[in-house]
């Protein structure tokens, strides 16, 4: 029984740790305009770095 | 409304913002939280340089920019336009996005729709002037 516990618990953290490595935060900009779409850019769309950049200076 | 009363309200309804600055037409500082700090002064720049930059990105072209968000690892900046005012603010990690834009549209409408200073947002108790009226 309390190996099973045990086993339950290592479980347990494995699936938390490997969602937690696996899905880094990244960075992302989203942009909204007055037609109702929006685009998100993602990691190696133009400019990113350059809006990143910039946000990075606000916080 | 008052741009400090709108942003005081602001900052008091949406517990995820930290940093907020309200600009005018032409990139003047109206009213931030808190007031002429160094953040604040900050924000503005970043707010101003982040539309344009953002106005010049190709996905861009030929679509009126109304609002963007920069999600980083440390926070996230918002930027909304509208009503002839922008407004920007940092947050703490991972915001409801959704709910932070929506707050910042509110406090932007909220300044073109009352000229009058706003009541404040305390709950008293209503007393009816007829208690037969009332029900009671």
């Amino acid at each position: 029984m309390r190996r099973l516990v045990v086993l339950a618990l290592l479980a347990a953290a494995a699936l938390v740790g490997r969602r937690r490595w696996s899905s880094p935060r990244r960075e992302r900009v989203r942009l909204f305009f007055a037609d109702g779409s929006s685009v998100t850019l993602e990691r190696g769309a133009p400019p990113l770095d350059r809006l990143v950049a910039l946000a990075r200076q606000a916080l | 409304m008052d741009p400090a009363a709108a942003l005081a309200d602001l900052t008091e309804i949406s517990s995820q913002i930290e940093t907020a600055v309200l600009l005018d037409g032409e990139g003047g500082v109206l009213a931030s939280t808190p007031p002429g700090g160094e953040a604040a002064g900050r924000l503005a720049d970043a707010a101003q340089s982040l539309l344009a930059a953002a106005r010049e990105a190709p996905t861009s072209a030929g679509r009126e920019l109304t609002q963007l968000e920069v999600a980083l690892a440390e926070g996230s900046v918002f930027v909304v336009r509208g009503e002839g005012r922008t407004i920007a603010a940092t947050t703490v990690q991972e915001p409801t996005a959704g709910l932070v834009l929506y707050d910042l549209r509110t406090c932007l409408r909220s300044l073109a729709a009352a000229p009058e200073p706003p009541q404040r947002r305390t709950r008293s108790r209503r007393t009816p002037a007829d208690p037969e009226a009332a029900g009671a």
